[in-house]
Order: C-alpha cells, then sequence, then structure tokens
C-alpha cells in the first residue's frame, strides 16, 4: 500500500479538519470528494508531508514521514499540486518545472528530458519558454500539473486540479491521470463528480472531517439509485450519502 | 545544487539593479577618488567607502530572493519538496551575491587596474579589498536573513533603509573615534596621503574582515535551526555557524575596542594584531622639480608635483638664493614648517591631491604661506610682529590677500604690520630681494619694530 492512515487526525485549535481517517490505497486513480470544509485539502496536505498529523499512524510508500530521512525519500517520489498554487511569475513554464524538480532531488542528468516531458504530457509544449506572468488560469493549472507529474511520482495528490479547465483540457487530464494511475497512486480532491466518475478506480467520500464512503464509482452510484438529488447516478450517490450521513 | 544556482542566476532581481549600482558607484567617493591623485592607499580607501551604496542596495535585493515565497505564496508547494528551506534558498541568496560580487570585482578590477596605470609609487592593498568583499558579503546574507523571516512586500526596500541608517550610524561612530566603530567598513578614520609615509599593518581591515565574516555566518546560521530548515546534517551546520559567527563578530568587536586612531600618522593601530615596525617611516626616494628652490614630494604623489610647484613658485622666486634660506622644500604629514639640515619641511595639504589641475584657492594659499615662513623662519610662532610683515610682504607680492589665514596665529595682523608689509611688497623685486639680503639674520635672531621695515 503506498498510503495507510489509521485513525488520522488533524486538528486547527479545537477544530478537527480531519477525524480519525482510514485509509489504504495502492496504486490506481482515488478520488476524494465532499462538500467545501469537509477535509479534503486538510487531508491532501498531511498526506503531502505539509502539515503533521495531530493524531493517528501515517505512512507513505512505506516509510513514516515523522523522520526525516524518511520524509526526505518520501518526498523525492511525491508529486503534489495545491489548491491555491503559488508561482515566480518571472520564471518560464520551463524554469518552474525544472526548478520544481531540482528541489525534488532529481539527478540533473534526467532534468531536462523530464522537464519536456512533463510539459508536453500537460500540453504547454508550445508555451514552454512563456514566462508564467503571460499564460491564463487555465494553463497556469496545468503547469500545476506539469510540476506534480516531473518527478513521475509514486504518490500523486492533486487538489482540484481540473479548476479552470476548459472540457477539452479536462478529457486530456483524465487521461494523463489514467495513465498515471497505472503504476502510482494518484489522488484526486475535486468537486467535478464527472472526473471522477470518468477517471477513478476508487472513491472516498468525506463530511466533517470522516471518509463517510469508500468505494468504487459504480458502488457510489448505486447509492442514490431512486433517492438522491443531481442529474447524473454519481452526483445521485453523493448527495444520498452526504443526507444519510447528517440524518 | 549547483542545478538551482544557475537558475537562481539567471532569474535574480541583481542585474536588473546593475545601473543603480554603477550611478551609486560613481557618486561615492569612488568616482571621485578615480579623478584624484593615483594614490594605492586612497583607492583602497575608496573602494571600502563604496558599500555605503553597494551594500544597502544588495541587502535589499537579497531580502527580495528571500522573501519571494511568502510574497509569490509558494511555500505550501516546496514544502513538500525534498529540500529543507535552507537549502532551498541559500542558491537565491548566492546568485545574489555572484552577481553583487562580479560588479564588485569588475569594479575593483577597473580602480586598481587603472591606479596600476597611472601610480607612481607602491603596490595594491590587498586587505582593504577582502574587507569590502567580506562585507558586501554580509549586507548580502542579513538581507537574506530579513527577508527569510519577514513577509511583505517593503521587507526589500525596508531592509535597504535599514542598512544604509545602520551604516551611516556605524560611519559616524568610525570617523568619531569611537573605538567599536573601527568595525565598520565605511567612516573615514585614516589618512591615505599621511599613511603613504609610514609603515601600516593590516590591522584595521583584518578586524573589519573578521566582524563581517562573522556577521555573515551569524545572519546564515540561525536560518538552519528553524523548524522545516532541513535535517540533523543542517542543524548542526547551523549551530556551528552560529556558533562561530557570534565568536568571530564578537572578536572583532573586542579587538576593535582596543584600537586607536593615529592621526598624525594617518593609520589606526590595533594593538593585538600590530606587528614589529608598524608606524615606523617608510623609506622613499623623493620626486623633486627642477626649480630655483627644489621643491620635493612623496613619489607617490609624484603626478602632482608640476602643480604643486606651479603653486608655491611665486613665494619660492622671490627668496631663491638668499643667504640662509634653504634651497630644498620637503613636503611631509608635519604639524608645520621646520628647518633640519637645510632642508625645509612643509605640512603636505593633502586635500590639494584630491583634485586635477593646477592648486588653487586655500589649498594654494596655505601652502605659499607655509612655504614663505618656513624658508624665511623655520618653525616660528608666528609672534614677531616685523617677522609677520616680512612673511606677508612675501605673501602680498605673490598675489595672495594678506589676511589672517596667512599668520600662524590667531587673529589678524595689526594696522603697524600691514602697513609695513605693504611697504615692503610695493618695492621693486630686486630691491626687496637685496632688502631681505641684508635684515634676514637681524630678523631671525633680533626683534624688530615694524617700523623697521622699509
Amino acid at each position: 500500500m503506498n498510503v495507510e492512515t489509521r485513525g488520522l487526525t488533524r486538528s486547527f485549535r479545537r477544530r478537527q479538519a480531519v477525524a480519525g481517517v482510514d485509509l489504504r490505497i495502492g496504486p490506481g486513480v482515488y478520488g476524494l470528494l465532499g462538500p467545501n470544509g469537509a477535509g479534503k485539502t486538510s487531508l491532501l496536505r498531511v498526506l503531502a508531508t505539509v502539515i503533521p498529523p495531530s493524531a493517528g499512524d501515517l505512512r507513505l510508500l512505506g516509510r513514516d514521514p515523522a523522520g526525516h530521512a524518511e520524509r526526505r525519500e518520501i518526498r523525492r517520489r511525491l508529486g503534489y499540486l495545491p489548491q491555491d498554487l503559488g508561482y515566480y511569475s518571472g520564471f518560464t513554464v520551463v524554469e518552474f518545472v525544472e526548478y520544481i524538480a531540482l528541489l525534488k532531488d532529481m539527478p540533473r542528468a534526467r532534468v531536462p528530458r523530464a522537464v519536456a516531458s512533463a510539459v508536453e504530457d500537460v500540453g504547454l509544449g508550445n508555451r514552454a519558454r512563456s514566462k508564467l506572468r503571460t499564460l491564463s488560469g487555465g494553463m497556469l493549472r496545468r503547469v500545476g500539473i506539469a510540476q506534480a507529474i516531473v518527478n513521475e511520482p509514486e504518490l500523486l495528490l492533486l487538489d482540484e486540479p481540473t479548476a479552470g479547465l476548459d472540457p477539452e483540457q479536462r478529457v486530456q487530464f483524465r487521461t494523463l491521470m489514467r495513465r498515471m494511475g497505472e503504476r502510482a497512486t494518484v489522488i484526486v480532491s475535486t468537486h467535478l463528480v464527472e472526473d471522477v466518475g470518468a477517471a477513478c478506480d476508487q472513491v472516498g467520500l468525506m463530511s466533517d472531517g470522516r471518509l463517510v464512503f469508500t468505494g468504487t464509482p459504480a458502488e457510489l452510484s448505486a447509492r442514490g439509485a431512486g433517492t438522491g438529488i443531481g442529474d447524473a447516478p454519481l452526483e445521485r450517490g453523493y448527495s444520498a450519502v452526504l443526507a444519510e450521513t447528517r440524518t | 545544487m549547483m542545478g538551482l544556482l544557475r537558475l537562481e542566476l539567471r532569474r535574480n532581481v541583481t542585474p536588473f539593479l546593475l545601473p543603480t549600482l554603477a550611478v551609486l558607484l560613481w557618486i561615492s567617493p569612488y568616482g571621485r577618488s578615480v579623478t584624484a591623485s593615483a594614490v594605492w592607499t586612497r583607492r583602497g580607501e575608496a573602494l571600502q567607502e563604496t558599500l555605503l551604496g553597494l551594500g544597502p542596495v544588495i541587502a535589499g535585493a537579497a531580502a527580495w530572493t528571500a522573501s519571494r515565497e511568502k510574497r509569490a505564496r509558494t511555500g505550501e508547494l516546496l514544502v513538500s519538496t525534498a529540500r529543507g528551506g535552507w537549502s532551498r534558498t541559500l542558491p537565491g541568496c548566492a546568485a545574489t551575491a555572484l552577481w553583487g560580487l562580479a560588479f564588485l570585482s569588475a569594479a575593483t578590477g577597473f580602480l586598481y587596474g587603472l591606479t596600476a596605470h597611472t601610480a607612481s609609487w607602491g603596490s595594491p592593498p590587498w586587505w582593504p579589498v577582502a574587507a569590502t568583499f567580506a562585507a558586501f558579503l554580509a549586507f548580502c546574507a542579513a538581507g537574506h536573513a530579513t527577508g527569510a523571516m519577514l513577509s511583505g512586500r517593503f521587507v526589500a526596500p525596508l531592509t535597504a533603509i535599514g542598512a544604509f541608517l545602520l551604516l551611516v550610524v556605524a560611519g559616524t561612530l568610525k570617523s568619531t573615534g569611537v573605538a567599536v566603530g573601527l568595525v565598520s567598513p565605511v567612516g573615514q578614520v585614516t589618512d591615505p596621503y599621511r599613511a603613504l609615509f609610514y609603515r601600516t599593518g593590516h590591522d584595521l581591515p583584518a578586524v573589519e574582515l573578521i566582524f563581517a565574516a562573522g556577521l555573515v555566518a551569524v545572519a546564515l546560521g540561525p536560518l538552519a535551526l528553524r523548524g522545516a530548515a532541513g535535517g540533523p546534517l543542517v542543524r548542526t551546520a547551523g549551530i556551528i555557524l552560529t556558533a562561530t559567527g557570534t565568536a568571530a563578530a564578537g572578536a572583532g568587536l573586542w579587538l576593535a575596542g582596543t584600537g586607536r586612531v593615529d592621526a598624525g600618522r594617518g593609520i589606526a593601530v590595533i594593538p593585538r594584531l600590530e606587528s614589529r615596525g608598524d608606524g615606523r617611516p617608510v623609506p622613499y626616494t623623493p620626486a623633486c622639480d627642477r626649480g630655483p628652490i627644489q621643491i620635493c614630494v612623496h613619489p607617490a604623489l609624484k603626478a602632482r608635483l608640476p602643480d604643486v610647484a606651479a603653486a608655491v613658485r611665486p613665494v619660492t622666486s622671490q627668496l631663491a638664493g638668499l643667504p640662509g634660506v634653504p634651497s630644498r622644500i620637503d613636503q611631509r604629514p608635519v604639524d608645520g614648517p621646520h628647518i633640519t639640515d637645510g632642508v625645509l619641511s612643509v605640512p603636505a595639504p593633502f586635500d590639494a591631491y584630491d583634485k586635477r589641475g593646477p592648486v588653487t584657492g586655500r589649498a594654494a594659499r596655505s601652502m605659499r604661506a607655509d612655504t614663505a615662513a618656513g624658508l624665511l623662519f623655520g618653525a616660528w610662532d608666528g609672534t614677531d610682529p616685523a617677522r609677520q610683515a616680512a612673511v606677508l610682504a612675501v605673501l602680498i607680492a605673490a598675489g595672495d590677500p594678506p589676511d589672517a589665514s596667512a599668520l600662524p596665529t590667531r587673529g589678524g595682523p595689526t594696522p603697524a604690520v600691514l602697513a609695513a608689509a605693504h611697504r615692503l611688497a610695493a618695492l621693486p623685486p630686486p630691491t626687496r630681494h637685496q632688502w631681505f639680503a641684508t635684515h634676514l639674520h637681524p630678523l631671525r635672531t633680533t626683534h624688530l619694530p615694524p617700523n623697521a621695515l622699509p
């Protein structure tokens, strides 16, 4: 298992953003759904080793991130796209992706090819030398995805990756996710249930910091049969589970 | 690390500041020293003074680069990478330092190259260069530390302003003779022209170097002790840097506290670093002209000899050949004129060497007054009215105003002295020369009344 958590909790002062989450995720694409404030971003931040858990057990890629050496090793094999991607506006696309690749301790000899490949994968080959300040919001999101995949991560964490992408780009991105999921664990947090239906093998639904559903997209759809609110089966399943949780 | 450094060098802000640095360089003592006499000690000092402009700018640039993560909100992403905060941000600091050092090296190369081409004596002083470079790095490191710890768009300009104010305070402490101020790279405390005549150690730049190196370590070390800075190795490096930096900066301050300034010889002495022979006169062969009375200057000041000789010629031409008048004048760092073995030593107006072209104005008048008084009476307190009138007569004949500045006494000449001076100056030059030939000895040995003059 690439991600193993037991009773994972993360608190901010008195509020528990993540409240005792148990996860065992291997290679594949795992969709993380949930309403605003459910704890998806906090969970991803813990998994990205940006913030430590307040309680519970956490193992990533078979290592304990609490130790410095192991955490560093995890980070070398990690790809992370934060919800709010900061960037250096004076850097070009290639420079920014190269910068992150170097910070991930990639061997220098591998960096140029890996950067070019990642930039091509997100469809920015023709803007590779453009300064980031000249790019649109959707393009910047794709730069964010490129930096996340540049090191061919074994664990890829994507927070709202398709926000700002047009339909064609979203389709391309789903293909990319599926390809990455063939050999790595991809955890993608999103509000767009169609992304989950199209690309994810497994799905988790969070509410109030807890994981209230785990299963396949088909199982989630089945939960909403004849009851939930929404236009698509997944949406109906999503709202049905949330409604059950709240009652 | 090299890959990151290369990337940081490409995207560093300092190249955009190079025109500003060039302007600051030119309006600093560096620019003025280029047009002054090519004297190594003067040029070395001017190089250090450039830090008043360059130091704050490079500190601001380093702060701007270091505060980048907070400004651009990249912290969330970068924390998830393998590099800790310390090794992640150091290449940015190094890039700023390298650009700045490249500029400073070019400026040093230009100044020293120009000096090597035109200087008539001495060799390049490298200790001030080392001290300047170390202080420059200290500004860079301090700016980096400030930027890494504080966030906001105004961190960079505020860091630059803070560094400038700090330098002004340190320079003021140094130039007013407060001993601990000697660690400051700016602030004139020595006289580069006077220092030509005495053997000077490397005391002062060595203390500045120790202090600046300590500051570099003290600025960078604590950053390695912060939470996300890195692993145990980085922490250990941080502890070592902080400890050694504190010790070095403290040692620099302590050594400076024991220092003293020898204004007469234009040098600063740090007793603990003083080596045997420091402060002793340096032997040299003076550069002399071939006027009626030979004018000699230090060989480092040879380029200005024709202008200096021209400035005093209106006086020397009047007094040459008189019995008992020295046949040679040496410009030296003495307090007042005196005659030894038939050679008159006069104070050199060193400010005149900071300019090009003829020596004019107050510097020239002072030079002629010292020369006239010295040639006629040697070491003289200026109190005897007849002697006052004689000196003033020579100066009036040379075209100078007979004001108080012409006499080594307080207050202006009395009306009787002035009247006698004007009478003597009005005589035809051969007559005046003849009068001096017959009356100089009595003037020197007895007290005559002013009306004894013709």
